[in-house]
């Protein structure tokens, strides 16, 4: 143990192994140091008078911190307030509550067990949500609505060909078309109306077949078919399409 | 108390078992107690603390991890409500004194003069343990009076134990320097009592 400086410790004692460093002390009282180690250390002590002060003055201190002061029972006042919070249950109790646990437990498994199994074998019956509507059905319905609305244009042919066995030959139409329009509202409809027209044979213009329609007959069905064709804003505006626009009177 | 034995305990209190509560509150009340009134120099705040977090832990028992030590547990439930309870009523609990210790008094072989010594003692340290700062409080009280190992204090105060160390080997220095200074200030006081006389 050799002196860390050059500076003379006038309580160091000449024929002592030299002053003992902080590190040291603090090594013991760390209780880092082995038993051999802590008899040089006290060895040492006995030479230098400011070391030994110090290790007596800290001792002391930390014997009387080891004096653990007297603590109150506070056993009841905690259970009392533990029990307030979340109670404590007697021994037969909680044996039943235990039991009780797991049989709702397993109850609960074998119930969600048993509807995913019948949600398997019935999926339309034990649906929890919309189910998604398949490919298969979305093309199924558009067939239907072309049905309908071809059965539609039928009913107005046949009302129409009715309507025309009073006209003379000579003024017949020689063709039918069907004209629709779109309704103005939220949900947009096309209103389908039937007319017929009287025309020549077509001519070729620039390319091009044009039918000059000499007459158009429009023929107002009793009630018109309505298809809905789409939703679309209330703004919309309705009228004839383009390409028969120039033929309806 | 054995490590399996203490897990016993918990897993009853967890399931409600009083008893076995009492016993986990028994074995851990001492040394809780103290390290709170060392920390605070305060007997009424040091049981309320001690109060509180042994409520929390008993009503949170299910969520204990046994790969951890249970008196840890406890230790940091303590500590942050002492550290919350101080942030609210600062400086009220850093200048109060304490009573009520270990041997005041009660046992009759005790003499009186020796036991009076015991108490200015036990006055001056803990007089003394305010002057240290927070941290260095802590680790004193924590390593000297409930004998935790440095790398159990540094996982508790979550800190290196090197820095732990530092603040231990500053705290004690400090604390013998207040002692002795405490000691010279009433050595002096006394001698100018008996000069007046």
């Amino acid at each position: 143990m050799n002196a860390p400086d050059a500076m003379p410790n006038p309580n160091h004692d000449p024929s002592s192994p030299g002053p003992i460093p902080d590190a040291l002390i603090d090594a013991l009282f760390d209780r880092e140091l082995s038993p051999d180690a802590r008899r040089d250390v006290f060895d040492a002590v006995r030479h230098d008078a400011h070391a030994r002060r110090e290790i007596e003055g800290a001792a002391e201190a930390l014997a009387a911190l080891r004096d653990q002061p007297v603590a109150p029972d506070l056993t009841d006042r905690i259970l009392a307030r533990a029990d307030a919070r979340r109670r404590f249950l007697p021994k037969r109790l909680r044996r039943f509550t235990r039991a009780t646990r797991l049989g709702a437990s397993g109850a609960l498994l074998i119930a969600l067990l048993g509807v995913a199994a019948a949600q398997r074998a019935w999926p339309d019956r034990l649906a929890l949500a919309p189910l998604d509507t398949p490919l298969a059905d979305v093309n199924e319905a558009f067939r239907d609505d072309a049905i309908q609305s071809a059965q539609s244009v039928r009913e107005s042919v046949e009302f129409a060909r009715g309507s025309l066995a009073s006209f003379p030959q000579r003024s017949a139409p020689s063709g039918f078309m069907v004209t629709h329009e779109l309704a103005p509202s939220a949900e947009a409809r096309a209103v389908f109306s039937l007319a017929g027209f009287r025309a020549p044979a077509p001519t070729v213009e620039e390319g091009a077949r044009v039918v000059t329609l000499s007459t158009v007959f429009r023929f107002e069905a009793p009630e018109p078919p309505r298809l809905t064709v789409g939703r679309t804003s209330p703004s919309e505006d309705s009228g004839t399409s383009e390409d028969l626009r120039g033929v309806l009177p | 108390m054995e490590r399996a034995e203490e897990r016993r305990l918990i897993e009853l209190a967890a399931e409600g078992d009083q008893d076995a509560a009492s016993g986990i509150i028994r074995h851990h009340q001492q040394s809780l107690y103290a390290y709170m009134l060392r920390m605070s120099g305060r007997p009424d705040v040091a049981e309320d603390i001690v109060q509180e977090a042994f409520v929390r832990v008993l009503t949170n028992l299910d969520r204990f991890d046994f790969r951890y030590r249970f008196s840890t547990w406890l230790f940091t439930i303590a500590r942050r409500l002492y550290l919350n309870a101080c942030a609210k009523h600062r400086p009220a609990y850093d200048s109060d004194m304490v009573g009520g210790w270990k041997g005041s008094g009660a046992e009759p072989d005790v003499p009186v003069v020796a036991d009076e010594q015991q108490g200015v003692m036990r006055d001056t340290l803990q007089l003394a343990l305010l002057g240290l700062s927070t941290e260095q409080r802590e680790v004193v009280v924590l390593f000297h009076q409930l004998d935790w190992p440095i790398a159990l204090i540094a996982q508790h105060l979550d800190m290196p134990e090197g820095t732990v160390k530092s603040h231990l080997h500053r705290g004690r220095k400090r604390l013998r320097t207040l002692i002795e200074a405490r000691q010279d200030d009433a050595v002096q006081s006394l001698d100018l009592q008996e000069a007046n006389r």
